[in-house]
C-alpha cells in the first residue's frame, strides 16, 4: 500500500490505538488535516483555541484515559505555542506524542517563514525529540514515539516533521499497537532489606507521589496490612481515597497538620513514586529528619537526587508494593496510626460567610452534587484549597499542574478531561488570574460539544502572589490586585455558555446544580473574601 | 570533589552531542573536557567526558545520562585501571637563543616538532593527564601562542563497553 506522509501519520496514529487528537491547522500540517478529514471516523479530532490550550488538552486526556496524549500543531508559533505545555507534561511525567509540521526540508536552516527548530527549543523538556529526515522513517519514529512516551517513567516525547515528507509518497505495513519497554525485575535483595525494615519500624509512614497514582489498589493493600498511615505529594492526592482512615492527606508547603508531624515523627519513610521536590521537602536535610528512607521509584536517576535513601528500589510502584505486602508481618494495632487519623480528623471548619462564597464550601457543594467528577485546577489559591479540601475517591479524577505550576492550564485541560471521560461531570476550580490567561478554550468546550463547568473562585486579585508579598514584602501589595473589569457571566455567554453568579456558598450550590442538569458549559463566577489565604 | 572519566556510547547522529552537553549544563554539572568520534561500527560514536564531582553527583550524572534515548552505554571508568591520553599541540615563540635549552627541557617527553621554522615552532605531544600537565609547566617559561588540546579519551583495561 503506498500512501502520502500524511496519511501514514493518521494510519500509524489508529495503528497505535489513539481516537483522539488535539490539533491546530496551519501551512505546514494542512496536508496532515487533510488526511485526518479522511479518517474522522476513526479519529476524533478536537480543535482549541490555542495550541497551548490543545497541548494542555492532550496532557489531561492522557491523565484521566491512562492512554497517550496526542497534539498537532503547525510549525513556527504552532510549535512554539506548544512549549509551556510540553514543559507541563513533562514536570508531571505524563505520556504526550507532540507532532510539529515543519517548513520543507529544502528550506530548514534559512530562517524561513515559520520556521522555528523545536526540536532544538523543547529539548530540555522532552524524553526525546526527533526530527523526521526521511518519509521511510516515519512510521518506524512515530511508532517509536509512542513507546518512549509511556514507557518507564512517562514523559512528553516530539515528532518533527517537514511538509514535503507528509507530500511524499512511500509503502505502509502496518503494525499493531505499541508495548511498553519491559521493566526490569524490582531488586529481591533490596525489597527483602527493605522488607526487615519495615518490620522493625514503630512509626513507619508511606509517602505517595504521582508515580504511585496508578498503583492505588496496591498500595492500600500494603498501607491497611501494615497499618501504615499515608502521606500524599499534590500529584498522589487521589492514590488513596481522602476519606480512607489511614490517609493524611497532603505533606510539604501547604500539607495538613497531621501529615506534617507524620513527616517529624516517623521513624520510617516509604517513599513511592515521589521526587522530593522542594515544594514537598523545602529543606531536604530536616525533611523526616528521625526517619530511615526506603525510595522506591521507577526512575533510577530520582534516587539520591534531592534526599538520600537508606535502600533504593527500582521499579513500578504498584510491583514493589505487592511484593512488600507478601513479605512484611501484619499489625493489626498501630497505636501511631490511630494517633495520626485523630489528628487528620480533627481540622476545623470556619463557618459560612453571609458576604462571600467559601472556597471550602465552594468544593464540599461540587462534591455534594457530583460525587463522581473529574476536578481540574488552575494554580494558585484555589488549587492549594482544592488539593487541601477535595474528598477525592478515585484515582485519575484530579488534573492540575504541579511540577511547572503553569497559571492558563485549566480550561484547556477540562477540555482534554472531558474528551477522556465524557460521562463524568468535568469541574474546572479556578481562580480570575489563571482564566484571564486561557478563558479562550471556553470555546473549544462549546463548540466541541465538551460541556464542563468552570467554577471561578474570584476575589479580583493574584491571590497567591499576594499572599506571598504579606509574607515576604511586608504587605506592600504591588500588582496583584489588577481590578479587571471583565464580567465573567458575559463573557460565559458570549462564548456560548451559561453564566452564573454567585455571591454566597448557597447561590453557588444552586448555580450548580443548575448547571449540571442543563448539561452545557457553564461558568459560575464566585465572589471569594480577596483576605482568604491558604 | 574528584575527577572523574565518564564514557558513552551513543547513536552517531546529529543532535547526540547537544543532548549530552546540554544534560551537563542544565543541571549543573561542569565538563572539564570531551571528546567525540566514530568507533569501528559507524552507527556508533563514543564520547568520553572528563569531570569534577564528587561521589553522589558523578552517579546521579550517570543516571541522567543513562535516560537519554540516544545513549546506549555509560560507563564510569575506574582510575586506576584506566588508559587515559590526550594530544597537545602548542605553537611557541623560541629566539634562536633559547632553542637548545627548551630541548633539553622536553627531554623525556617524547615529543614531536611538525614545525620549527624562524624562531616558531609546534610541539605535538600526547600522554596521560599528569604527562601532559607536566609538560605544561616544563613550556611555561616560553611564549605560547596557541595551545590546542583535543580533550582525553579513554578506554579501561578492565573488560569493553559494547552496546
Amino acid at each position: 500500500m503506498t500512501l502520502t506522509g500524511a496519511q501514514i501519520i493518521t494510519e500509524v496514529l489508529t495503528e497505535q490505538g489513539v481516537d483522539t487528537v488535539f490539533a491546530y491547522p496551519g501551512a505546514s500540517v494542512l496536508g496532515v488535516f487533510d488526511a485526518l478529514g479522511d479518517k474522522a471516523d476513526a479519529l476524533r479530532v478536537i480543535l482549541p483555541a490555542h495550541e497551548q490550550g490543545g497541548c494542555h488538552a492532550a496532557d489531561a486526556y492522557a491523565r484521566v484515559s491512562g492512554k497517550c496524549g496526542v497534539m498537532i500543531a503547525t510549525s513556527g508559533p504552532g510549535a512554539t505555542n506548544l512549549v509551556t505545555g510540553i514543559a507541563n507534561a513533562y514536570m508531571d511525567s505524563v505520556p504526550l506524542v507532540a507532532i510539529t509540521g515543519n517548513v520543507p526540508r529544502s528550506l530548514m536552516g534559512r530562517d524561513s517563514f515559520q520556521e522555528v527548530d523545536i526540536c532544538g527549543v523543547t529539548m530540555p523538556v522532552t524524553k526525546h525529540g526527533f526530527l523526521v529526515q526521511d518519509i521511510d522513517s516515519l512510521a518506524t519514529t512515530l511508532r517509536e514515539a509512542f513507546v518512549i512516551a509511556m514507557s518507564g517513567r512517562p514523559g512528553p516525547v516530539l515528532v518533527d516533521i517537514p511538509k514535503d515528507i507528509t507530500e511524499e509518497r512511500t509503502g505502509y505495513i502496518p503494525v499493531g499497537h505499541y508495548r511498553v519497554r519491559a521493566a526490569a525485575p524490582p531488586d529481591e535483595g533490596a525489597i527483602r532489606a527493605a522488607s526487615e525494615l519495615i518490620a522493625r519500624s514503630k512509626r513507619p509512614l508511606l509517602f505517595c507521589g504521582g508515580g504511585a497514582v496508578n498503583a492505588s489498589a496496591a498500595l492500600r493493600s500494603f498501607a491497611e496490612r501494615c497499618s501504615v498511615p499515608v502521606a500524599v505529594s499534590l500529584m498522589g492526592l487521589t492514590a488513596l481515597p481522602s476519606t480512607h482512615p489511614l490517609m493524611l492527606g497532603m505533606i510539604g508547603m501547604h500539607g495538613t497538620p497531621a501529615s506534617h508531624i507524620a513527616g517529624e515523627r516517623c521513624d520510617l519513610l516509604i517513599s513511592a513514586g515521589s521526587r522530593f521536590s522542594d515544594r514537598v521537602a523545602g529543606n531536604r536535610r530536616r525533611f523526616a529528619p528521625g526517619a530511615k528512607l526506603i525510595h522506591i521509584d521507577i526512575d533510577p536517576s530520582e534516587f539520591d537526587k534531592n534526599v538520600v535513601s537508606d535502600i533504593h528500589i527500582q521499579g513500578d510502584a504498584g510491583a514493589v508494593l505487592t511484593r512488600l505486602t507478601e513479605l512484611v508481618p501484619p499489625n493489626a494495632a498501630s497505636g501511631w496510626a490511630d494517633e495520626l487519623a485523630e489528628l487528620a480528623r480533627s481540622a476545623p471548619e470556619k463557618p459560612d460567610s453571609p458576604q462571600y462564597a467559601s472556597p471550602r464550601g465552594i468544593l464540599r457543594a461540587v462534591s455534594e452534587a457530583a460525587a463522581d467528577a473529574i476536578i481540574v485546577t488552575d494554580v494558585g489559591q484555589h488549587q492549594m484549597w482544592t488539593a487541601q479540601h477535595y474528598p477525592f475517591s478515585m484515582p485519575r479524577s484530579f488534573v492540575t499542574s504541579g511540577g511547572l505550576g503553569a497559571m492558563g492550564f485549566g480550561m484547556g485541560a477540562a477540555v482534554g478531561a472531558k474528551a477522556a471521560a465524557p460521562h463524568r461531570p468535568v469541574v474546572l476550580i479556578t481562580g480570575d488570574g489563571s482564566l484571564h490567561m486561557d478563558m479562550a478554550e471556553m470555546a473549544a468546550a462549546v463548540t466541541e460539544n465538551l460541556p464542563v463547568i468552570v467554577a471561578v473562585m474570584n476575589n479580583n486579585a493574584l491571590g497567591m502572589a499576594r499572599q506571598w508579598q504579606r509574607m515576604y514584602f511586608d504587605a506592600r501589595l504591588r500588582y496583584t490586585s489588577p481590578a479587571r473589569q471583565t464580567d465573567f457571566v458575559k463573557l460565559a455567554e458570549a462564548f456560548g455558555a451559561a453564566g452564573y453568579r454567585a455571591h454566597t456558598t448557597e447561590e453557588f450550590s444552586r448555580a450548580f446544580r443548575a448547571a449540571l442538569d442543563a448539561g452545557r458549559t457553564a461558568l459560575i463566577d464566585c465572589r471569594i473574601d480577596p483576605d482568604e489565604r491558604v | 570533589m574528584k575527577p572523574f572519566i565518564i564514557a558513552l556510547l551513543v547513536n552517531n547522529h546529529f543532535g547526540v552531542l547537544t543532548r549530552v552537553t546540554g544534560l551537563f549544563s542544565r543541571r549543573g554539572y561542569n565538563i572539564a573536557s570531551l571528546s567525540v568520534g566514530e568507533t569501528a561500527d559507524p552507527a556508533t560514536s563514543r564520547i568520553t567526558i572528563e569531570t569534577r564531582a564528587d561521589e553522589p553527583s558523578v552517579r546521579q550524572i550517570v543516571r541522567q545520562l543513562e535516560k537519554l534515548e540516544d545513549v546506549k552505554t555509560v560507563s564510569l571508568l575506574p582510575g586506576a585501571e584506566t588508559v587515559a591520553r590526550e594530544l597537545l599541540l602548542i605553537k611557541l615563540v623560541v629566539p634562536p637563543a633559547r632553542h637548545s635549552a627548551l630541548f633539553e627541557a622536553l627531554e623525556g617527553f617524547d615529543c614531536r616538532v611538525p614545525y620549527d621554522v624562524e624562531g616558531r615552532l609546534i610541539l605535538e605531544f600526547s600522554g596521560s593527564p599528569a604527562r601532559c600537565r607536566e609538560l605544561l609547566a616544563a613550556v611555561s617559561d616560553y611564549t605560547v601562542l596557541e595551545l590546542c588540546r583535543t580533550g582525553t579519551t579513554a578506554v579501561s583495561t578492565l573488560g569493553e563497553l559494547t552496546l
